[in-house]
């Protein structure tokens, strides 16, 4: 099935050969072979582990392959480091942007081309006069002497996509470039993609949301345990065969949502603001057994509202808990009330990496797990394995850090903290970001679960198919305030999006 | 629940209940090891149960603040200002004794209200406003110091403490447990529960690996924190008392440059600066071994300074080698990292340390040659008579202990006696006492000290006459029951009365002089200038005294403070400096103004004066003959250890200084010296 | 209303050094009125002499915490190169060389630690931490204390009157200033210590062997350091071994007072200066206030307090 990719060779501008990659003895790559094409954009899927990450560290120079060649426009590189790929054009752009905060937006495109060539200064004038043309010829306005730091994270993005633009390079390799965008900015980034595509842009495109990539790519390599399975032309395969080909089997329902009993109102808020934040005249209630959608634009305040409800960016405004109206000052506050959080960027807030699986879990219940004030070992030891079990978190011991496991059983590890507390109200911020497939089905069953078991679940993503495909009513976000509630059988991908636009 | 538990995730359910040893503690348990050993080879005395609780006394008040500071260290912060905190309880402490007539219990609450006090701006700063922990420990560091040197007046050191307040400091439980050892064990304990037992502590840690995690899990980060800050301050606090009570004094310098004494010690013990790793007990390893390590070289007659190249070079050789074993951990952990560049690393680390021990051994030995042989000499004390002199200046790297060391080190080649001369290498009181401690311990046959804090000192100086050492003091003296002799080079109001003598002569008609001194909290050079005063009542009254500025034995200091007096009091005609390096320092700031009308006088080195008093602009300065002096330690040291100078005897023969008055129990080194342009040639020190 | 704007962003952006200036006006405005003799030509003359090692210690030091590290090692490698500068020019070395000789030997000690802290990672806390006091103690082992005496007659002033060699500090300041500042904004290695410091990950993404640039930087300040070192030394007749004790803290605090973040990546060459100006003004200004010398330390931790929350005042405005 592998043999549609026997294409002439003169017209890639970039061929991997036979790459063998592995790690401590581990195989991380198994001969490998892929080949861009100029003008090609060219998706590249697998589940956490299948070797994307070091595929694309091989190519951008990052590490160095075991065997196997790299070929760029027919020349051969013989020893590949990140200045000898950038001067062939090839640039990377990874899921978060690796800008620099303390600089410019001007000096951040301007860098990378400026460190491979030969010159010794730099000129700010036509740095800034650089900057801005390549930002306004993607159609954005952002100041070139901003510093990047401020910027919202999709124009973050825009930055990065100008850098690799500015940089001329040929070769881009984007790695989960999507993730932290809403379906607009994405829009945005695709038409940018389309752009290069039409200049002779070659692009490696990674990303885990499957809908996107059946939107954009010519052709989709899929990559298992570090074998290529799969090259196929994107407009000959579907969905649900592309997720056979990552998991090596297939998947029954892609969401699991069953209907349930729904019970008496858990958490209500009634023109909640928190002015400070930007959050204004919110108002909703979620049932026990509930799960309520909360979708709109990154930073049209979903995850101000989830970090409100939390105590983690406090509004003087009355949260009504099964009736009760409390204030909530900070997270120990929440947390007393039956509020579970589990936020975004399971990496930096999520879970902490370097701490063990059962310190992971037992962080949020360190009060269960203790008596006066002492942690019990032995409690700590049983609840965390209790966890381990019930969301079959794949991981080799309790002790291990859970940097070590994959994104998706980090996911699972940061869900078992919140779900050991026995919420009431339990708030998910993009749960399945950047979790491969096996684990997002997973993930989709036990929110299901959750809810049958009479936890009221608030669901913040920006993955319309999720939200569409869980929620019993969806809210949707606009510049701050609620711009209407669906019910999830008058809820449909156009209506969502006009609502979170402002055209409700 | 527990069979389910054993089957079916057999290494999970071993989570570590006690962490094992991490890499830095057993490198540095292994090195302990090694010290201890090298020790009680190389030094008889060294290993039993006496010195040992030596040792333990002396690394209580770091041990303390060491505690205190791991779990500050593990959150990823720091607090410098624990020594400064230290000083100002102590101040706070002594003052509420002896100014408000308060009882000792009132005054120690008060000194550890003090210390919470100074924990709680840190904690407020830090914990409450989210201030970088470096910047404003930084700030209180010198806020501290800076406050205490203000109540005191930099001048007052309190003593005279009841007996059962000293007992904290200086007694004995059961006849060999010293007494403030219980309270750092119970410290350390404590903090031990706190940091790895407790609900905190774990909160602790997370907020050392990733902050923001730890907020989201709901983690009272600010709560914790401040929390630590305040313990560290009352801590600290407690520290600072345990130091008063054992020193006899309190003083506003105390606690100088412990906290990165301590942070060395946590360091040592494989804590990150980072945050996040780290535990109580590496700690206390840390502490232990740089403890033994000073003590052992001390009992090994090696000069203080060396034991702080070998600390600095050992902290590089451990943070080394941990780094070798972090190295292989790292590619276990990050699977992505390339190997080769690991192995790389832990090569060149490895090279990198075997250099260092290379070196530190090379330090060893090559001293050993250069002072002939101290190191054999010790093991043969009382075999071969050859008598073993201690002598201690009142600071290393002072070119007025280095001259009179110069007139030590004649006397003994002349005696054929072994010589010890060592001393604090920087301000700390207690450095002195512990030298002494070792040299009790070492059994040597004569102890002459030149005596910093007399009320720190006199204990320490009684316990060796209580063990039978002959001892005497010099250069300045403890309190008379404290020693056989005093040496007397010059008496406090003989230089006062040579040096207002001077300043008349050179200002017949009167006028302003200005006084600079050591660092303001010298006790010496405070007696002195009362002294001044006293005689400018008594005898010149057409003198008058217009300012006494520090110059913390800092020649660029007293320089810029000359050109500051020389400006904003135009009337001062005179400079008196009464630290060695300060007159170079006015001297030159004089001789840049261009004024002529300016003279400097004080007491200094003929060596670092010569081209001042050549060019005129000091017309003299005060002094005794140093290296005679230095010849006097080591000579009546070695009569004192053959019991040749009775009591009550008028005078002594010492050598080639012929024979010297003995007026009760001291020895009179002659007159101080006036040195101008006509006898400054003729002197070689 | 262009201009109102423009004004408005370079506010923001200088915030940090704007309130270190107001801080230091502020100062002379109470000089002003309670010390005027403090105002001479004479005077700014000694403070700019007696500041100018940690004016130049501190750019290295600024250029260090640019990138996220610190160095306590400064004041004992301050110490031991003062002393190299001596025994080089009594070793019948010309003055010139004698100071390179301090320069070269501070490079060295400033690679060491850059070596250990950019290629073994240890944290640069502790090897500095541990050469500071090995450095210092290692001094006084090899000296016992003594000074450097009979020097030979040229070294004081560089064989220059007082007034020239001012005048050719002064130049030599301002030049280091102006340079370490537009290197840091104009050259490619200057923006790649800002860009380290801001993101090391993102920095070796863009192709800045960060490795490189610490130990530069550390190597790039241990001959500042040298420098700063023979230049003190030059104004006198003999050289102590006991120089630059605590030089350490004073350069850090004037940089951080000056605005620089100590976790790297923001700060200032002019905020760093107007750290050292206010620093270095407001030991004598105290003075000339008629403020007694018990206090001054304390009054000192304060302002650097004061400076530090106001400091955090302006920026969480932003």
């Amino acid at each position: 099935m592998s043999h549609q990719d026997e294409l002439p060779v003169n017209r890639a501008i970039l061929a991997v050969r036979d790459l063998e990659k592995s790690f401590d003895g581990v195989c991380a790559l198994h001969g490998v072979s892929l080949e861009l094409r100029a003008g090609e954009v060219h998706a590249i899927v697998g589940e956490n582990g299948a070797g994307k990450s070091t595929l694309t560290k091989i190519i951008t120079g990052a590490i160095q392959a075991d065997a196997g060649s790299i070929e760029v426009r027919g020349h051969s590189i013989e020893r590949n480091d990140p200045n000898v790929s950038r001067a062939l054009g090839i640039a990377a752009i990874y899921q978060q942007p690796a800008l620099f905060p303390h600089l410019t937006v001007a000096e951040n495109i301007a860098l990378p081309m400026e460190m491979g060539s030969s010159r010794q200064t730099v000129n700010w004038k036509s740095r800034n006069r650089r900057a801005t043309s390549l930002v306004e010829s993607f159609g954005a306005t952002i100041d070139p002497r901003r510093l990047a730091g401020t910027l919202s994270m999709a124009d973050q993005q825009i930055v990065e996509i100008a850098k690799a633009v500015g940089a001329d390079a040929k070769i881009l390799l984007m790695d989960e470039p999507t993730a932290v965008l809403t379906e607009r900015e994405v829009e945005r980034v695709f038409a940018l993609i389309r752009r290069l595509k039409a200049d002779g842009t070659g692009i490696l495109y990674i990303s885990h949301r499957l809908e996107e990539i059946l939107a954009i790519a010519d052709r989709i390599t899929v990559l298992r345990d570090g074998h290529r399975v799969a090259c196929r032309n994107a407009a000959e395969v579907g969905r649900s065969e592309l997720i056979e080909m990552m998991v090596g089997r297939s998947i029954a329902s892609v969401y699991p949502k069953r209907p349930v009993p729904i019970g008496n109102v858990a958490l209500e808020v009634r023109g909640l603001s928190n002015e400070r934040e930007g959050l204004r005249d919110i108002s909703f209630a979620v049932r026990a057994g509930e799960i309520f959608g909360l979708t709109g634009m990154v930073g049209a305040g979903r995850t101000t509202l989830a970090r409100t409800l939390f105590g983690l960016a406090p509004a003087p405004s009355d949260v009504f808990l099964a009736g009760r109206p409390h204030r909530i000052h900070s997270p120990a506050d929440a947390m007393r009330f039956g509020i579970g959080y589990v936020p975004e960027d399971r990496r930096r807030n999520g879970v902490i990496l370097e701490m063990e699986v059962a310190g992971n879990i037992s962080l949020a219940n360190l009060k269960s797990v203790s008596r006066r004030g002492l942690v019990s070992a032995r409690s700590e030891r049983e609840l965390a394995v209790r966890y381990v079990e019930r969301l079959r978190i794949k991981t080799p011991s309790i002790a291990t850090a859970a940097g070590k496991l994959s994104g998706g059983n980090q996911q699972k590890v940061a869900l078992a903290r919140w779900l050991a507390t026995r919420p009431r109200v339990l708030i998910l911020d993009e749960p399945t970001q950047g979790v491969d497939v096996g684990s997002k089905a997973e993930i989709h069953e036990l929110i299901v679960d959750l809810a049958e078991r009479g936890m009221a679940i608030l669901l913040i993503s920006s993955e319309l198919p999720e939200i569409l495909g869980m929620c019993d009513r969806i809210g949707v976000f606009n510049a701050g305030r609620l711009a209407g509630i669906l019910a999830s059988s008058e809820a449909t991908q156009p209506r969502i999006m006009s609502l979170a636009l402002g055209h409700g | 629940m527990n069979s389910l538990l054993k089957l079916r995730i057999p290494a999970a359910a071993r989570l570590p209940v006690t962490l094992p040893l991490s890499g830095s503690e057993r490198w540095l348990l292994g090195a302990l090891f090694a010290e201890i050993v090298f020790f009680s080879a190389a030094a008889r005395e060294f290993f039993g149960w006496t010195n040992f609780f030596e040792v333990l006394r002396f690394s209580v008040e770091l041990g303390l603040l060491s505690v205190a500071l791991t779990p500050i260290l593990i959150t990823g912060g720091i607090d410098l200002s624990v020594g400064s905190t230290v000083g100002l309880t102590a101040v706070a402490m002594g003052a509420a004794w002896r100014d408000f007539h308060g009882s000792i219990a009132a005054a120690v609450a008060l000194a550890l209200l003090v210390g919470c006090a100074c924990g709680a701006v840190n904690g407020l700063f830090i914990g409450g406003l989210r201030l970088p922990p470096l910047i404003v420990t930084l700030g209180t560091y010198t806020l501290y110091r800076g406050i205490a040197e203000g109540i005191t007046h930099g001048a007052v050191s309190y003593t005279g403490f009841p007996a059962r307040f000293l007992f904290l400091g200086q007694g004995y439980l059961w006849r060999a447990i010293p007494a403030q050892l219980p309270i750092l064990v119970m410290f350390a304990i404590g903090y031990w529960v706190l940091l790895h037992r407790s609900v905190i502590g774990r909160g602790l840690y997370a907020i050392g690996l990733n902050e923001p995690g730890a907020r989201y899990a709901g983690i009272p980060i600010r709560r914790h924190l401040v929390l630590l800050y305040l313990l560290s301050g009352f801590v600290s606090g407690l520290a600072g008392i345990i130091l008063v009570a054992h020193l006899g004094l309190a003083k506003p310098d105390l606690g100088t440059g412990y906290e990165l004494e301590a942070i060395t010690a946590i360091v040592l013990g494989g804590t990150s600066v980072f945050g996040g790793r780290g535990t109580l007990f590496g700690s206390l390893l840390g502490l232990f071994f740089l403890t033994i390590l000073q003590g052992g070289m001390h009992l090994l007659a090696l000069p203080s300074e060396l034991t702080g190249v070998l600390t600095g070079l050992l902290l590089l050789v451990i943070v080394s080698l941990d780094q070798i074993g972090a190295a292989s951990r790292l590619r276990q952990f990050f699977g992505a990292r390339p190997g080769r560049f690991a192995a790389t690393r832990a090569a060149t680390a490895a090279a990198f340390v075997l250099v260092l021990l290379t070196a530190a051994g090379y330090a060893l030995m090559s001293h050993s040659r250069r002072s002939g042989g101290a190191l054999a000499s010790t093991g043969t004390i009382s075999a071969g008579r050859r008598y073993v002199i201690a002598v201690m200046p009142k600071a290393k790297g002072d070119p007025y202990f280095k001259s009179a060391g110069a007139g030590a080190e004649e006397a003994a080649r002349e005696l054929g006696v072994d010589l010890i001369w060592d001393g604090p290498t920087n301000l700390d009181p207690s450095q002195q006492n512990e030298i002494v401690e070792n040299w009790i311990t070492m059994r040597v046959d004569a102890i002459v000290a030149a005596v910093a804090n007399s009320g720190s000192m006199s204990t320490v100086l009684r316990k060796a006459r209580q063990h039978g050492i002959p001892v005497l003091t010099w250069d300045s003296d403890a309190t008379p029951d404290a020693r056989d002799f005093f040496l007397n080079q010059a008496t406090p109001e003989g230089i006062a009365a040579t040096l207002t003598d001077e300043a008349e002569r050179l200002m017949p008609r009167g006028g302003q002089f200005a006084i600079i001194t050591g660092p303001l909290s010298a006790e010496n050079q405070n007696e002195w200038i009362q002294c001044v005063r006293n005689e400018l009542a008594r005898r010149h009254s057409r003198l008058t005294l217009a300012t006494v500025r520090p110059s913390d034995d800092d020649r660029d200091k007293a320089f810029l403070e000359t050109q500051t007096i020389l400006k904003m009091l135009p009337n001062v005609k005179l400079v008196m400096d009464l630290s060695a390096p300060a007159v170079p320092g006015s001297a030159e700031a004089v001789a840049q103004s261009g004024r002529t009308d300016v003279d400097v006088i004080g007491t200094s080195l003929p060596s670092i004066c010569r081209p001042y008093i050549h060019a005129g602009t000091v017309p003299s300065i005060v002094l005794w003959n140093v290296h005679d002096l230095g010849y006097l330690t080591v000579y009546a040291g070695w009569l004192d250890a053959q019991h040749r100078i009775a009591p009550g005897s008028t005078s002594i023969e010492a050598g080639r200084l012929g024979r010297l008055e003995v007026r009760g129990t001291e020895v009179v080194l002659g007159k101080p010296m006036v040195i101008d342009k006509t006898n400054i040639d003729r002197l070689n020190f | 209303m262009r201009i109102f704007e423009e004004t408005i962003r370079l506010a923001r952006t200088w915030s940090r050094e704007i309130g270190v200036a107001a801080t230091i006006v502020l100062l002379y405005a109470v000089l002003f009125f309670g010390g005027r003799t403090y105002f001479s030509a004479e005077n700014f003359g000694d403070l700019f002499l007696a500041n100018l090692p940690v004016l130049i210690v501190s750019l290295g030091m600024l250029l260090i915490i640019l990138t996220g590290q610190i160095d306590i090692s400064v004041g004992s490698q301050f110490a031991v190169c003062s002393v190299i500068a001596g025994v080089a020019a009594k070793a019948g070395m010309p003055v010139a060389l004698a100071g390179l000789a301090a320069c070269a030997a501070g490079a060295l000690f400033g690679a060491i630690g850059g070596g250990l802290v950019a290629f073994l990672r240890i944290p640069s806390i502790v090897v500095t931490l541990a050469m500071m006091i090995a450095l210092r103690d290692g001094l006084r082992w090899s000296t016992q204390g003594a000074w450097i005496e009979n020097l030979p007659p040229g070294f004081q002033w560089l064989s220059l009157t007082q007034s020239r060699f001012t005048t050719a500090m002064a130049v030599l300041a301002v030049a280091l200033v102006a340079a370490t500042a537009a290197g840091l904004r104009y050259l490619k290695a200057g923006r790649a210590v800002l860009a380290t410091g801001s993101s090391e990950a993102a920095a070796r993404i863009t192709g800045i062997r960060t490795d490189r640039v610490v130990f530069s930087v550390f190597a790039l300040t241990g001959a500042l350091t040298g420098l700063a070192a023979a230049l003190n030394a030059m104004r006198f007749h003999q050289i102590p071994s006991n120089a630059g004790l605590g030089l350490e803290m004073k350069v850090i605090a004037a940089v951080v007072v000056g605005g620089a973040a100590i976790t790297g990546g923001s700060g200032t060459v002019i905020g760093a200066v107007l750290g050292v100006i206010l620093l270095g003004s407001v030991g004598t200004a105290l003075t000339f206030l008629g403020v007694s010398a018990y206090w001054e330390q304390a009054i000192q931790g304060a302002i650097i307090l004061a400076a530090v929350a106001i400091n955090l005042a302006g920026r969480r405005r932003e």
